[in-house]
């Protein structure tokens, strides 16, 4: 149960968790609630026929999506009845399609606690059919998502997912935000305003209209979200912690192009900005093609999640000197990432674990840059298209991240320098989020690797030499050429 | 302008001499007072025969001497160049100038072979690292060479500071997930292609982080940690100020910390690998040093600069790489293609 894997067997929640409440409210309000070693991370309800679903965390972090049906619709009180519930695996390895656990549980529980549940399920129901008649008319359908997928970019899974992992500390603070007509939001508001807020790339106004309220409420709300967000979903954006893992990334991307031992692709993009007109005189912001902006270095696997991240530079330095003030830079160097088994290539040829990346990073044992120049020999341009197909998952991830959370894409209007990069952050465990609960979202977004259109390809020259004879090796090993 | 009685330059100016330092004097005044007190002769062997024999001759020598004097320590301080004055002030006026030069350069091995010469060649009483100097970031084509001089100054002088004067400072906030504490408050240091990072510390952090760092104290009893805690703080409020005998203070306190923290000498620090807490003060490590006897002809360039100033000095050279070393992939210089840009 606690390696990740999906538990099994019968447990039994005590009275003592839940009380005379019902399932669905106790799981809202204390969305961390110990369970024979695991730990219920917040529930909603899942429809009239009474079935819940509830995400559950084990100790490694790894949600599991929970689907509780009540086996007896209408139980006495006093009596014992049980949940069936499947656990589907969500876990941070990423989707495997065909390969999901549905693994049977069953989980006892007060009945007492139960009888209640169903106004709560309701309630959860009757959210989004309020929710969606007021804005009836304001939001078309995208091709292929339904209108709850239009508005917040992701579906209705993913969305209970995200309330339940951060709605502990959402709803702590004592801050009360309300409609203009002097309801208070609810924690479900609260969630798809942040999230409307992220991915329409509106205004503040425009999004306080689409919710009625006014633009204030929209920044608080939005920015409590970025910061809860921050502290309980950070364990979507880390770098693979177990070996398992990393030999999957690795044998994906092989399945790529046939890079052997690649455990990740970098790449660079820029946030832009428009800055006050005191700002706009400190060029340190402006980047090479004239535009205010920020810089994102993204390390990414080949499910396009992100694995690193570094943003907050501003976009006058360049992708080299990013890296180089990054954190991963200096682990890799000292041999604490990327410093797992060399593969042999051939006899006495072996190659480290590395990440590729374009021509603008220097060339490194642990970092593999294309060839430069023109009129390569068949080896090395041949090697440029594997290595350039291997790292497109870096540009698409970047390209999908801008897509979907729009606030980043276009040219911010006076973003307070300090806050964007959180906001970035934000994006991208959400973007990372979607991919873990397997989104159907994701099929229906076309795939474009176009995230920083009109910036020119840098070329940075530096090249260790023992990356450059990795490469060449590499280069050789995948035309066939390497002698065995 | 000369004249001002409040110019921050001339009070600075006075004091590094040792003139009389008052409010109520003016330049004339000044001038006039102070001239007696240098030996004419001194000014007169060390000028630059060619440009000024004339001028000596004249009734008025001496404002002039003194109006030359004057000169000469603006060329100083500006580095305008024009005047080899090498007299006893002058090297007095070094010694403020530049005490700690703190350039960073790794050199390729065609580079350090290089090296004496420049150093002989430069080797003038000038203590500035040649890149920090207007007229020499004018000199594209002798970027290199002033690099590896300032490669040598910076080996030769590495126990002293960064000299920040000069450098356009911007506060960032950078995530970087490589690292439990994700979340930095730096301070960046900018002089056109030389970036410098420091730490900015009780600024700006929200109370969560303090709570978290100051659990993370309690929770190691670190004595060494808290230390380093104040040696970053006093190392960013001596940055913050202009110089003195207090931001001297704080230095020499500063070192004091790092020793405690270090038992190694300092060459040794700098090349330290081991791991410190990044919000404390990142461990600069010259990645590429021992990496360079490897590197190949065609492919020698300087990269990693990264060098531990000073030890704790939470201050760090990102990058000084000549600006040919980035250009666009068109092979077009990057100055150009911004102006094509344009």
């Amino acid at each position: 149960m606690e390696d990740g894997g999906s538990p099994e067997g019968r447990y039994t929640v005590g009275s003592r968790w839940f009380g005379r409440r019902s399932l669905a409210s106790l799981l809202i309000e204390e969305s961390l609630v110990k369970c024979d070693g695991l730990e219920i991370g917040g529930g909603v309800g899942g429809g009239r026929e009474k079935s819940f679903q509830v995400f559950i965390t084990n100790k490694s972090l790894i949600p599991l999506l929970v689907t509780l049906s009540l086996s007896n619709t209408n139980p006495p009180p006093g009596h014992i009845v049980t949940f069936v519930g499947f656990f589907q695996s969500c876990s941070l390895m990423g989707p495997i399609r065909g390969n999901k656990k549905k693994r049977k549980i069953e989980l006892k529980i007060d009945n007492e606690s139960v009888l209640a549940s169903g106004s709560s399920e309701e309630g959860s129901i009757d959210w989004w059919d309020e929710f969606s008649k007021r804005i009836a008319g304001s939001v078309s359908p995208s091709k292929g998502l339904d209108q709850f997928e239009s508005v917040f970019k992701v579906s209705r899974k993913t969305f209970n997912y995200i309330c339940s992992l951060i709605s502990e500390p959402m709803m702590a603070k004592t801050t009360n935000f309300v409609f203009l007509n002097g309801k208070s939001m609810s924690l479900n508001d609260q969630v798809a305003l942040a999230l409307r807020r992220l991915s329409s790339g509106d205004s503040l106004i425009g999004v306080a209209n689409f919710f009625g309220t006014n633009h204030s409420t929209v920044s608080q709300v939005t920015w409590r979200f970025v910061e809860t967000l921050e502290e309980r979903g950070l364990h979507h954006l880390q770098w693979p912690s177990t070996e398992q893992e990393m030999a999957q990334i690795k044998s994906k991307f092989e399945n790529i192009r046939g890079l052997p031992n690649c455990c990740g692709a970098i790449d660079t993009t820029h946030i832009m900005m428009l800055l006050s007109t005191s700002e706009r005189t400190i060029d340190v912001w402006l980047d090479r093609k004239d535009n205010h902006s920020m810089i994102l270095q993204a390390i990414v696997d080949p499910d396009m999640r992100f694995r690193d991240i570094v943003t907050g530079w501003p976009g006058k330095m360049d992708d080299a000197s990013v890296l180089q003030g990054s954190s991963f830079f200096d682990l890799a160097e000292k041999g604490e990432r990327l410093n797992g088994k060399k593969l042999k290539l051939s006899e006495g040829t072996e190659v480290q674990e590395y990440v590729v990346g374009d021509s603008g990073f220097p060339l490194l044992p642990w970092l593999i840059t294309p060839y430069q120049g023109r009129d390569l020999p068949e080896t090395k341009s041949e090697f440029n298209k594997r290595h350039f197909a291997t790292r497109l998952v870096a540009q698409r991830a970047l390209a999908r991240l801008k897509d979907v959370w729009r606030m980043i894409q276009g040219v911010m209007w006076r973003p307070d320098k300090h806050r964007l990069p959180r906001v970035i952050l934000a994006c991208c465990i959400l973007h990372n989020i979607v991919i873990d609960m397997e989104d159907d979202v994701l099929d229906e977004l076309t795939l474009t690797h176009q995230h920083d259109s009109g910036y020119r390809p840098e070329v940075c020259e530096t090249a260790d030499k023992n990356a450059s004879i990795s490469r060449d090796k590499l280069a050789l090993y995948l035309s066939g050429r390497l002698p065995a | 302008m000369l004249c001002s009685k409040s110019s921050k330059w001339l009070h600075r100016l006075r004091s590094s001499r040792g003139f009389p330092d008052s409010d109520h004097i003016n330049l004339e005044h000044f001038l006039s007072n102070s001239l007696h007190k240098i030996d004419p002769q001194t000014s007169t062997d060390s000028a630059p025969p060619d440009k000024r024999p004339r001028l000596e001759k004249r009734d008025d020598g001496e404002a002039i001497q003194g109006r030359d004097m004057i000169n000469n320590a603006l060329s100083e301080l500006f580095q305008m160049g024009e005047f080899q004055d090498k007299s006893r002030i002058k090297r007095k006026k070094s010694c403020r100038k530049q005490q700690c030069p703190r350039i960073c350069v790794l050199s390729t091995n065609s580079d350090a072979q290089d090296v004496p010469v420049q150093k002989d060649k430069d080797s003038s009483p000038s203590p500035l690292p040649l890149p920090l100097t207007p007229n020499n970031r004018r000199k594209g084509k002798e970027l290199n060479q002033e690099l590896k001089v300032k490669e040598r100054v910076e080996e030769e002088e590495e126990k002293c500071h960064w000299d920040l004067s000069g450098y356009s400072q911007t506060e960032v906030t950078v995530i970087d997930t490589s690292v439990p504490s994700w979340k930095f408050e730096k301070m960046l240091y900018r002089r056109k292609n030389v970036w410098k990072v420091g730490d900015k510390k009780g600024k700006g952090l929200m109370s969560s982080d303090r709570k978290k760092r100051k659990e993370i104290l309690n929770e190691n009893g670190d004595v060494r940690k808290k230390k380093l805690k104040l040696c970053s703080s006093s190392s960013k409020s001596g940055d913050a100020e202009e110089g003195g005998l207090k931001k001297k203070k704080k230095k020499k306190r500063l070192k004091a910390c790092n020793s405690s923290k270090y038992v190694e000498n300092e060459e040794a620090i700098a090349r330290s690998k081991s791991t410190q807490g990044h919000e404390h003060c990142k461990t600069m490590v010259a990645a590429y040093e021992k990496k360079q006897d490897n590197c190949s002809q065609v492919q020698e360039k300087s990269f990693s600069l990264k060098k531990q100033i000073d030890g704790g000095s939470s201050v760090i050279l990102i990058k000084s790489i000549p600006p040919t070393n980035k250009k666009d992939s068109s092979g077009i210089p990057k100055s150009n293609v911004k102006s094509m840009q344009k």
